[in-house]
């Protein structure tokens, strides 16, 4: 993300800065250039130094800058670049030297702030960049938009959770009622925030989590940071999000002493602290133009930028002093004690688990350490804890720690374990203990070296090593046994149902897809239907009286089926254009001839002939001959 | 929104949860299968754990193994029978059988730093340990495969390859071409896994000398020239060619082929 971000910047730089090609025998330069000439107070401006021609530079010297700003190193790159040329066998390479240092400003004063030269030395040769000027103004007084951070509480302990609010408070419009962001939809308010992203010993939601309920369906809100929302357009274009985070409202007074209702917008997460440390939360920035009046009935907008300072969180160490059976944890946790095998010989290995499981206001397994079981006195005494320290494994929510120990005496059973972990609600330690495991420990019977892994070796031997002989001890848990056969002719069946199943969609939405693109097939397909459909129309305009237009819809009937089945244009198709398509058609010559003296006879009528025809038995002559007609047509089309 | 096949978004979703729904069945299924009849093989587990514990001798590992056995004989496939199983044989003093339940569990239990530690103690102890084929090259281009079990192998085979035709057409139904791309990709990686897990079938595992003392000959019948110049002994290992009812032909690496009776020889 970060070297993204520097490419971002280096890109940006490029545009501003002159494009010019320096070559490694030119003399060396330093080039600066800045991200704005103009800020508010509080707004942070990125530096970018390029040093050309020169190789290998060290950084340069900023310290002057310290005065008046704020810097904090961004990154650099190596703008190195080497060509080669071969020109009528003559081969000539060039060098080219830039590397680009980034810095972060904030200023620490308003006004035109003159940046002094960045200096440094090459060989025996002080180089010095240009100054330049950066106007940062001042943040206006003024009560339309106020803007805090808050933090609560402001004082933990590891695990317990805790809660940022960015809250903005914005004068409301004129009518007192409406949601005065609601007139900013086209260019919503802007805020700076800096939790947006993960913050490093602490936890909390996903940030996609936290903030995809709060995006603005009407995109009346604020604009957080870079997030932005997918618009949906074809073309994957994004716009900024806009989050609703109107709260409700709040009377505070403004500069004139007149209390004004507010209305409260509240950006909040909440974070659990895993670690003691101090976190910082800001400054937080909103900008933007809000109505800051009204005037003949339309609202005077007005540019406002306010700052809210940082608030920090201060994660308290666990107090001091602590007992000695003080584990590390933090919060509610419950534990549990096993041991297997309960039945042994003396001197047999036995393996004692602690399970440390997580409650709902448990912090970090991680701060969970393995007790030191040698500081309880009847374990001390009667077994020999091969692995003081075990490393402990998590999963999931339980830590667990599994000490290889053996019994020195028969007889002997696991007392009862009391371990300490602190409350931070009460501030207290509190105890946790364990049940008592009872053992069947007999006298041991004899044993062979190889029955010995991890012996306790004798006092004479200073260094301890590993014993290569024998073998470890049998899976001894029954919740390891599983019976891990492979049904595999079911999974394969699954898989090749669904491959089918798959293909089966595929080519049925494929054949879909290719029928609907279809013109010619659909208009095919249709012909009959439309006929039909337009000599229902011709009866209803013959029972209204409408011979005339009756007659019509019965010859654009035949025209339509002619012109659908073959794909041809409805419209000019003549008596002697659907005769000839008849003909070709093959349609049999009665039909033939039946068709022609109906679609004269209409046309007699329309044309101020004979005008003997009757619409009501054309329309019943014209409904079987498209009948008999239409799949003789259609098997021609097909051939 | 519909597309331009006509179906709508919502139908599409339908469709693609149902393919889920489909495949967490199947999985279900499997599982049920498989809890059915864990009972008794269980407590045979457990009767086989104090047999181990109570053992004076190499004849009571060898009841302990045979309870085990009886487990493998029912089908029951398990990485923590093989394990203990390897443990018996060991302690039995049979480390021909020791190293192959050993290398049986090891497909089930890959990153079992005890089983690899009692399979070398096992391979150091055999009398006959011949020496180990190298790694072939395709096992370090798929290092990662190490990190899985068998069984887990073949799960994610069988998922990929279910998840692919989904892809595809999800891919398809949303002309999303990036779908067509990872729905490549998955059935590139699910046929490596899949291909890899049939090379580490422990159903093909290799076989194993079994006796104090076998002659490997030039073939089937014991007038046969003998195949190398010592005798082979518990614990040879070598991988299995071809078999007859009576023999089986091996490749004993480092040395060649030669005929063993199969009454010598485990697998």
């Amino acid at each position: 993300m970060r070297s993204f971000r520097m490419a971002t910047l280096l890109v940006w730089f490029s545009l501003l800065t002159p494009t010019s090609s320096f070559a490694a025998d030119e003399d060396p330069a330093i080039e600066v250039a800045v991200s704005a000439a103009e800020i508010f107070i509080g707004e942070t401006i990125d530096l970018q130094v390029e040093i050309r021609n020169v190789e290998n530079p060290s950084p340069p010297d900023i310290s002057a800058m310290r005065e008046q700003f704020d810097v904090v190193p961004n990154g650099d790159q190596s703008q190195n670049q080497s060509s080669t040329f071969v020109v009528n066998g003559q081969i000539s390479q060039q060098n080219l030297f830039s590397h680009v240092y980034l810095f972060r400003l904030t200023p620490k004063v308003a006004g035109a702030l003159t940046v002094p030269p960045v200096k440094m030395k090459i060989g025996a040769e002080d180089l010095s960049s240009r100054t330049f000027t950066i106007q940062v103004q001042d943040l206006e007084v003024q009560d339309v938009v106020l803007l805090e951070v808050k933090v609560d509480p402001p004082k933990i302990y590891p695990t317990q959770p805790f809660t940022v609010t960015a809250r903005m408070l914005v004068r409301p419009l004129p009518d007192g009622t409406t949601d005065p962001l609601r007139p900013l939809r086209r260019q919503p308010p802007h805020l700076q925030i800096n939790w947006v992203d993960a913050i490093p010993g602490l936890t909390s939601i996903d940030t996609s989590a936290w903030l995809q309920p709060l995006i603005s369906q009407e995109g009346t809100g604020v604009t957080v940071n870079e997030i932005s929302a997918s618009t949906g357009s074809l073309f994957g274009n994004s716009r900024p999000a806009v989050f609703d985070v109107l709260k409700g409202r709040e009377t505070r007074n403004g500069l004139d002493e007149k209390p004004v209702n507010y209305f409260v917008y509240e950006l909040s997460r909440n974070y659990t602290a895993e670690k003691s440390d101090r976190y910082s939360f800001g400054p937080a920035m909103v900008k933007g133009h809000f109505v800051a009046g009204e005037q003949q009935a339309e609202f005077v907008g007005r540019r406002i930028v306010a700052v809210a300072p940082a608030v920090t969180v201060e994660v308290k160490e666990v107090p001091s002093p602590r007992p000695v059976t003080f584990i590390g944890g933090i919060g509610e946790y419950h534990v549990a004690a096993s041991a297997s095998p309960t039945k042994l010989r003396v001197g047999d290995p036995l393996t004692l688990t602690l399970e440390f499981a997580r409650g709902d206001r448990a912090g970090s397994l991680e701060l969970i350490a393995a007790p030191d079981l040698t500081l309880i006195p009847e374990i001390a005494e009667n077994f020999d804890i091969i692995d003081k320290s075990p490393t402990g494994r998590v999963n999931s929510d339980i830590k667990k720690f599994a000490y290889a120990m053996r019994p020195k005496h028969p007889g002997v059973s696991l007392p009862a374990l009391t371990l300490t972990t602190f409350d931070p609600a009460n501030e207290t330690f509190t105890e946790l203990t364990t049940a008592t495991i009872p053992l069947e420990v007999s006298e041991a019977s004899q044993l062979s070296s190889g029955d010995l892994v991890g012996a306790i070796p004798s006092p004479a031997n200073s260094d301890i090593q590993k014993n290569e002989s024998g073998i470890f001890q049998n899976i001894t848990d029954p919740a390891e046994f599983r019976d891990e056969r492979l049904q595999l002719t079911h999974w394969l069946g699954a898989v090749a149902g669904i491959w089918c199943l798959a293909g089966c969609v595929i080519a049925g939405v494929a054949l879909r897809r290719r029928k609907s693109t279809d013109v010619a097939g659909t208009r095919k397909s249709q012909a009959r239907r439309s006929a039909l459909a337009r000599l229902t129309v011709a009866r209803q305009l013959q029972n209204q009286g409408q011979t005339k237009d009756a007659l019509r819809q019965v010859r654009s009937a035949f025209a339509g089926l002619v012109a659908d089945i073959q794909n041809r244009v409805a419209d000019g198709l003549t008596t002697a254009d659907i005769f000839a398509a008849l003909q070709e058609a093959a349609v049999p010559a009665p039909i033939q001839m039946e068709t022609r003296s109906l679609l004269e006879s209409i046309e007699g009528a329309e044309y101020g002939g004979s005008n003997a025809i009757a619409a009501d038995n054309a329309i019943s002559a014209a409904t079987a001959l498209i009948e008999s007609v239409s799949p003789v047509l259609e098997r021609s089309a097909g051939r | 929104m519909t597309f331009s096949c006509g179906f709508s978004r919502k139908a599409v979703l339908n469709f693609l949860r149902l393919c889920c729904i489909v495949v967490m069945c199947v999985g279900a299924l499997s599982h049920e299968l498989k809890a059915a009849e864990s009972g008794s093989h269980e407590r045979a587990f457990v009767r086989a754990l104090e047999m181990f514990d109570n053992a004076k001798g190499p004849d009571d590992y060898q009841t302990a193994a045979r309870e085990l056995e009886s487990i493998v004989a029912d089908g029951v496939r398990s990485g923590a029978v093989f394990y203990n199983l390897g443990n018996a044989y060991y302690r039995a003093g049979e480390f021909g059988r020791a190293i192959l339940n050993y290398r049986k569990a090891k497909a089930y239990r890959p990153r079992d730093a005890y089983l690899e530690a009692n399979l070398q103690q096992a391979l150091a102890a055999a009398p006959g340990r011949i020496a180990q084929p190298s790694t072939p090259w395709w096992k370090h281009v798929l290092f990662w495969s190490e990190w899985f079990s068998f069984p887990t192998k073949v799960r994610l085979t069988v998922a990929g390859l279910m998840l692919v035709p989904v892809l595809i057409l999800s891919g398809f139904l949303l002309r999303r071409s990036v779908l067509f791309l990872v729905a490549t990709v998955g059935l590139l990686a699910s046929s490596l896994l899949g291909a890899e897990a049939l090379l580490q079938d422990p159903a093909n595992a290799n076989g194993g000398v079994i006796t104090g003392e076998t002659t490997a000959r030039k073939g089937t019948g014991k007038d046969y020239e003998p195949a190398f110049d010592q005798p082979l002994r518990d614990g040879a290992e070598f991988t299995i060619l071809s078999e007859t009812a009576d023999w089986t032909f091996g490749h004993f690496e480092g040395i060649g082929d030669g005929w063993v009776r199969n009454e010598f020889v485990a697998r």
